[in-house]
């Protein structure tokens, strides 16, 4: 008991000192977040059992006005504890992105196991460590607990708690686990959840929001200093959050990686003996890839791709403020945890000999190292607002892979077929039968399928926001968007930002412009397009060109009575118009490009509000083509085929069509007549 | 033959039948030229007065294919669900055409009575050994695809890698594509095998034409991925055009089509060279053996007349019984170096191409029953063997 008092205070001491420097105004680099939830650990990795055991020292301030009574916490292995959790019950038993738990193998349940929390007074508080369900009544969900804490946190004072805790990795189907001796450790400690006080989100009053672990969403922390010394087997090369400050070799075999990470959301980890090592930097940024040697040859697509990308958040958003970041390459048998997201540490995801006009490597390095900035330095809260995180994250990785590998073929580019990143976000979204299923804004576990073939979470999370960011984009031009988006990383970086926040923040920035550029007001785009469900579908319903006759009849002139004819000469000779119709329920202002026969052409804006609207013009020439938005601006648009008209249109696509179709016919015939 | 000869000599069957080429060209155009105008009027009537393609000739974008699909799918899938009924009626029509193929190789002239008459005259057997052949392509598929999930089941705990997964399904492939290059190759000797001997016996031609590709399994295999080399060749330079030319211009189009419609008419031009140097290859093995049948039937001819001599002198001489069967002995050695002169008896028992009883004086006319120019030609050898 004594030797255990000591090597607490000992802890207590390295702790204390680490948030000392973590938070002194002296310390080598300046702190960029409020630092509220900071954690010292002490981890050994078992590769034979996959089980982390650690001791855990956590120092949480409390920035509130309110007085604290109580910690929330996350338990997040515990979704792979049994069948009954809310995750595997969510994922339909275990099935997410097309990955399936393997329930049978060996070792297949995970769990995290807290053995025990003291506090300074060295008392032992596990007795008041709960499990409760905050999201619904599950109660065999262990994902969540609440401790009760001896004496309440006052307001800008600290509590510093002592834990110890064993988690045990699960198979790797969903994000974390271990594959044969490759492990993905995440979501793997008692962490915090955020204390909301009065105004952060909306909030009326102090809360904690603390969600169980869900089948869609996981992230939602507050900014923390990490200390964490990692001790493993020596073969095994680590990668995780941070950067490494020391490596000290034992003598029985293992090693201790000690790494730090200032001002991030989340820490983890990897480790396997597999990974090849390739480092590079860009400007000051160093840059680690671990991969898997059969994907050594695709090194140059992720750091590629990964430089371009940071190059363009840097230009377009506000600069990386982290010195490091590491892309893990998982094997195939660990591709659960690919494409996911952790501050300075990423999963890609490819496959040996991977096309190049496949760009899924590149599209995931991306869109991954574009969660540095929605979620990880712009702390949005995935579980109740998941397009600020999936969604706007979308958005910019439609843009960067447009940008570098070309609009039309930055996705797929086979010479038989090409297809644009942003092609296939609208594709997801316009051209998907379950559109109206929810709007964007709901919490990630309320979405149901009702009866479509999906419940709508990734397509309103990921698709539709990026397809309504894009139109907003064409309508305010990119310039303003980019001082939207710039504006909106100075003014929330190291915070928690709310939808409302960024609604606010938007209208402030652009309501002029679209005021002055459609006559509409931005806030109610902004709406619609993330708290509705309706679609967007505009047509041209036809032309008319009605000859005109001249004034006949007695019309007063000058005092007199004159006669007039219709023989006279007429002032126009036709009334031209063009009839429009909304189809769907969103409204949107729309440009209108209408073409005479002379080859005048004459640009009008429909605010789109009435159902119908007709465009009249006195013209001597006839209409011969009307085009709602001929620019492609609103690409939120569900059938693009009815938003033009034209008495002659161009059929040389046409044939375009039909000799490919042709072509491709006949090869196939003669390829099947080979078999007879 | 060799495979060398074979090549060169359908090389030259192939370029000496453009007509016949053009026949098989034709009838693939049609018949899709048919689809190609419903599917020009779906979409025609589909994007009706839209302005959407009006740009697709210069910028291919795959946004407005998924939108013509996405509103107007249903006209377009109603298209593709008919091509499948056309799909069989092509591959009836190419067993059809293939009677007459070979029969104008059989005849060395192409013409439609001889074209037309040995497709229709053929068409039934064709039709059985095809069946045939498309059965052992499924069953060949399944073994193939039986050996990845074997390999998949046996390597899945052992291996980190999807390397494996990769060489796998890379190894079925090739797995199939082996065992299908003799199914092709079966399917044409069999073909050629019905229409050489006049038989309608599908079963026999199937099981004669894959024990043919075995017993000269190297030649013809090597011959026939050979035959593989200049089509590979030639779509890869087909695909450098292509990509050069593009159909971004009225200009480009025009000249893609009929780019893309020299190539099919090439593609089938490949087919007839295929099958022209497995007639060569075929009618050339066809005449050794005719050879070598009538060699055998010369020398037991001698044997029994030899043997004949010596029952007349023994019976002359009054030999004894057992003397009698030292010369018997005698004449099954004569047969026997008869037989090891033509170098494989078993062959001549197994393949039976030409039977022992076959009768070159039989012949009708118009029937195909021999090869006419082999006839000609064996008669000629005969002869001049004297």
């Amino acid at each position: 008991m004594k030797k255990f008092c000591f090597s607490w205070l000992f802890i207590l001491l390295l702790s204390a000192i680490n948030v000392i420097v973590a938070q002194s105004p002296t310390s080598e680099k300046k702190a960029l977040s409020n630092r509220i939830a900071n954690y010292d650990m002490w981890v050994q990795l078992n590769p034979e059992t996959k089980i982390v055991n650690g001791d855990m020292v956590i120092n949480w301030k409390n920035t509130s006005p309110d007085t604290i009574k109580e910690l929330h916490f996350h338990l997040y292995m515990n979704a792979f504890k049994n069948s009954r959790s809310t995750f595997l019950q969510e994922t339909g038993g275990g099935m997410l992105r097309g990955l399936k738990m393997d329930k049978e193998k060996d070792n297949a349940w995970g769990y995290c196991n807290v053995q025990s929390i003291t506090d300074v007074q060295n008392n032992e508080l596990i007795k008041q460590f709960q499990y409760f369900q905050p999201d619904d009544t599950n109660s065999f969900d262990q994902t969540v607990a609440r401790l009760t804490l001896n004496n309440p946190v006052l307001p800008n004072d600290s509590v510093v708690l002592k834990l110890k805790f064993e988690t045990k990795m699960p198979v790797i189907f969903a994000r974390a686990g271990f594959a044969d001796n490759y492990f993905l450790v995440a979501q793997w400690f008692p962490k915090l959840g955020v204390y909301e006080h009065s105004g952060i989100r909306g909030a009326e009053k102090g809360r904690w929001n603390c969600h169980q672990y869900h089948g869609h969403s996981e992230f939602y922390a507050d900014f923390s200093v990490y200390n964490v010394d990692i001790t493993l087997p020596a073969d095994f090369v680590v990668g995780a959050t941070g950067v490494q400050t020391n490596e000290k070799s034992k003598t029985d075999g293992t090693k201790i990686l000690s790494f730090r990470a200032d001002d991030v959301v989340d820490f983890a980890w990897t480790a396997s003996q597999r990974f090849k090592i390739v480092n590079s930097e860009w400007n000051d940024v160093k840059i680690h890839l671990l991969l898997q040697p059969e994907h050594f040859s695709q090194a140059d697509r992720h750091l590629e791709a990964l430089k371009y990308a940071l190059e363009y958040f840097n230009q377009h958003v506000g600069p990386y403020p982290y010195p490091q970041i590491t892309v893990v390459d998982p094997p195939m048998k660990g591709f659960g945890s690919a494409g996911m997201e952790y501050p300075m540490f990423i999963t890609a995801g490819t496959l040996w000999n991977l096309p190049k006009g496949l760009r899924f490597p590149e599209n995931v390095t991306i869109h991954e190292f574009g969660h540095n900035y929605f979620m990880g330095i712009l702390a949005t809260n995935e579980f109740e607002e998941a397009w600020m995180d999936e969604g706007m994250n979308t958005y910019f990785e439609t843009r960067i892979m447009d940008d570098y590998y070309g609009k039309n073929n930055a996705w797929i580019d086979f010479p038989f077929y090409q297809e644009g990143d942003l092609t296939s976000k609208i594709k997801g979204y316009n051209f998907s039968d379950a559109n109206k299923v929810a709007p964007s804004y709901l919490y990630s576990w309320h979405y149901n399928s009702g009866g479509y073939r999906n419940d709508g979470y990734g397509m309103m999370s990921y698709n539709k926001p990026a397809v309504f960011l894009s139109t907003l984009e064409r309508m305010l031009g990119r310039e303003t968007m980019d001082n939207i988006w710039r504006k909106y990383y100075d003014e929330w970086k190291f915070k928690h930002p709310s939808t409302e926040d960024f609604i606010n923040l938007v209208v402030d920035n652009a309501a002029l412009k679209y005021q002055k550029n459609y006559n509409a007001d931005i806030r109610d785009f902004l709406k619609q397009s993330i708290y509705g469900t309706d679609i967007c579908d505009y047509t041209v319903s036809g032309i008319n060109n009605d000859n005109l006759t001249a004034d006949a009849g007695l019309f007063d002139k000058n005092g007199k009575i004159v006669k007039l004819t219709e023989t006279e000469k007429p002032a126009f000779k036709y009334l031209a118009s063009v009839s429009l119709q909304r189809l769907g329920e969103f409204v949107v202002p729309v440009e209108v490009k209408v073409t005479f026969a002379n080859g005048e052409e004459k640009i009008t804006l429909w605010d789109g509000k009435s159902r119908t609207h007709v465009i009249k013009f006195l013209s001597d020439s006839k209409i011969v083509s009307a085009y709602i938005d001929p620019s492609h601006k609103n690409v939120m648009d569900v059938n693009l085929l009815n938003n033009s008209y034209a008495f002659k249109t161009e059929k040389s696509g046409i044939y375009k069509l039909v000799i490919q179709f042709l072509f491709a016919m006949q090869n196939f015939f003669q390829f099947f007549s080979a078999f007879i | 033959m060799t495979i060398k000869h074979a090549y060169i000599n359908g090389f030259q069957l192939a370029v000496r039948s453009p007509r016949m080429i053009f026949t098989l060209y034709f009838t693939n155009f049609i018949l899709v030229a048919i689809f190609a105008l419903s599917f020009y009027s779906t979409i025609s009537s589909a994007i009706g007065n839209s302005m959407l393609f009006d740009s697709f000739m210069k910028e291919e974008n795959s946004l407005f294919l998924q939108d013509l699909l996405h509103n107007n799918g249903q006209g377009i899938l109603a298209i593709v669900g008919q091509l499948k009924w056309a799909l069989i009626a092509y591959w009836l029509l190419n067993v059809f055409l293939m009677g007459g193929i070979i029969r104008t190789f059989n005849k060395q002239k192409y013409g439609l009575t001889v074209f037309f008459g040995g497709a229709g005259y053929n068409f039934p057997r064709f039709l059985g050994l095809s069946v045939l052949i498309m059965l052992s392509h499924f069953v060949v598929f399944a073994l193939a695809a039986l050996f990845g999930f074997l390999g998949y089941t046996i390597f899945e705990e052992s291996f980190q890698t999807e390397r494996i997964y990769a060489f796998l399904i890379a190894a079925s492939i090739v797995f199939y594509f082996i065992l299908a290059i003799i199914l092709f190759l079966a399917s044409d000797f069999g073909k050629i095998y019905l229409l050489l001997n006049d038989s309608q016996n599908f079963f026999k031609a199937y099981f004669k034409a894959i024990a043919f590709v075995f017993k000269r399994f190297f030649k013809v295999y090597v011959l026939y991925l050979l035959l593989l080399v200049v089509p590979l060749v030639f779509f890869y330079l087909f695909t450098k055009i292509n990509g050069d030319i593009g159909m971004k211009t009225i200009v480009g189009l025009t000249m893609m089509f009929f780019i893309q419609q020299i190539f099919i008419y090439i593609r089938f031009g490949f087919r007839v060279w295929t099958l022209g140097s497995l007639f060569e290859y075929y009618a050339d093995e066809l005449l050794l053996m005719n050879k070598i049948a009538l060699e055998k039937e010369r020398l037991t001819e001698l044997a029994e007349r030899k043997s004949e001599l010596s029952t007349m002198i023994n019976v002359k001489k009054d030999i004894k019984p057992e003397e009698k069967h030292e010369n018997t002995g005698n004449s099954e050695n004569i047969n026997q170096k008869s037989v090891d002169l033509t170098v494989d008896d078993d062959e001549d028992d197994e393949i039976k191409v030409v039977p022992d009883d076959y009768d070159f004086d039989a012949i009708k006319p118009d029937a195909d029953i021999t090869p006419t120019h082999l006839n000609e030609f064996d008669k000629d050898d005969i002869d001049a063997k004297g």
